[in-house]
């Protein structure tokens, strides 16, 4: 069914001679690129938090989770005891970052393709977002 | 509640919202604040923190299918997440300089406006071709795909880019000042100033709203407001519901998508006018 899909729709774009822009071949690589990492991401964050969860009922009436996972410390030494909240909190990690890395593998390819003023927005866009971080860090 | 009954039911809930978020391209916070603070009594402060979870979960849920089906412009969502990031970075820095009951008021009564337009619009199943834009040719922002609820073949070229640029910084500056509204604007400016197809507005809507909801997601979870046991389960559900969501929009056409969109967007502005009134 998804098979047949994705044949249609390639297809029907070919047929009528699709994007002639500039820096279309480098959009065609960005989408490959970034269904490969968010599948990746995805999936290893959904495998995370799943198991995370599952060992939280198993771990008996455990009730609400410790905060122990905010320290750097607590956080590795959890995971590697498979602690549910450093799992989940892996989980999360990995999540948050995978929009951010779809930019930053946007980036790369774009300015691989010599497309220079999509390479300068996405390079802006991850600038913008890590200015974001570090303001709310300092206002903390 | 026992956390087994908790997370039963934020799985539930959060599936839902995940799917409804990934077809309208909201990104479901809008949906999941409310529920988490009012039928969980959930501390606010966790219910955000869960929430903008939700958003990155939704968005990259739905990418998986809307990027097979090329309904995703990569190029458009780049172009306005400047504007959507710079936004909420001088958003986050006015608060406390403007007062946000006007703000609520104000865009309270814009949402309430467009949402009338698109009403008004629910007929149109594509954009009609209008006036060109030399901005969004010169940048390659035309794209096309293949439309399955129509059985063609849809190309569009969008208009007046700058306006839609301008319109995501307000958007943004609304999502930094008062944390809520931010995805639904985007895909109305998308819609009604650029002329986008709608499911092209709602797959980049959602392309976008993930990765600017990364830096107050990477804030959120060093502070400490991400609980494990509250965002696991609402992300697993968010992510299911946006996969199962983003392969119906797909199918569906767009006024049904329209007529779904609507009463979202009079509640929303019903909440702004709520705040704004100080109630």
């Amino acid at each position: 069914m998804k098979q047949r899909f994705h044949a249609g729709g390639r297809a029907h774009g070919d047929g009528a001679g699709p994007d002639t822009e500039a820096g279309s071949g480098g959009d065609a690589a960005v989408e490959a690129v970034t269904v490969r990492l968010l599948r990746a991401g995805v999936g290893l964050a959904a495998l995370l938090m799943a198991l995370g969860l599952v060992l939280l009922f198993l771990g008996g009436p455990g009730g609400w989770l410790s905060a122990s996972v905010r320290h750097p410390e607590g956080w590795w030494s959890g995971l590697l005891l498979l602690q549910p909240p450093a799992l989940i909190q892996t989980g999360l990690v990995v999540l948050i970052a995978t929009p951010v890395l779809r930019v930053l593998a946007a980036a790369v390819i774009y300015a691989r393709e010599r497309d220079r003023a999509f390479a300068a927005i996405s390079v802006t866009v991850l600038a913008l977002l890590l200015l974001g971080v570090l303001l709310a860090r300092m206002g903390t | 509640m026992t956390l087994s009954a908790f997370v039963l039911t934020a799985f539930v809930t959060s599936f839902l919202t995940g799917a409804l978020g990934a077809i309208l391209g909201l990104g479901g916070g809008i949906l999941l604040v409310p529920i988490l603070t009012l039928a969980f009594g959930l501390d606010i402060r966790y219910a955000v923190g869960a929430s903008v979870v939700a958003v990155i979960a939704t968005s990259s849920g739905a990418a998986l299918a809307y990027l097979r089906d090329r309904l995703t412009n990569v190029r458009i969502g780049m172009l306005l997440l400047v504007g959507a990031t710079a936004g909420t970075l001088t958003g986050a820095m006015l608060s406390g300089w403007v007062e946000a009951r006007w703000l609520y008021l104000l865009f309270g009564l814009l949402m309430f406006y467009t949402a009338l337009a698109m009403y008004r619009g629910r007929h149109g199943e594509l954009p009609l071709p209008g006036p060109d834009d030399a901005l969004s040719r010169r940048l390659g922002l035309g794209g096309q795909y293949y439309d399955q609820a129509l059985g063609c073949n849809v190309s569009y070229q969008p208009r007046r880019t700058l306006s839609g640029v301008a319109a995501l910084f307000l958007a943004g500056i609304l999502g930094g000042l008062l944390g809520i509204g931010g995805g639904a604007f985007n895909v109305l400016a998308m819609d009604q100033l650029m002329r986008l197809p709608l499911k092209v507005a709602s797959a980049t809507s959602n392309f976008l709203i993930g990765v600017a909801a990364a830096a107050s997601a990477a804030v959120y979870l060093s502070r400490g407001q991400v609980e494990p046991a509250v965002a696991a389960p609402v992300a697993l559900g968010v992510l299911a519901g946006a996969v199962l969501g983003a392969r119906l929009m797909v199918r569906m056409q767009s006024r049904t998508i329209r007529l779904v969109f609507v009463p979202i967007l009079l509640w929303v502005a019903a909440q702004m006018f709520w705040k704004g009134w100080g109630l």
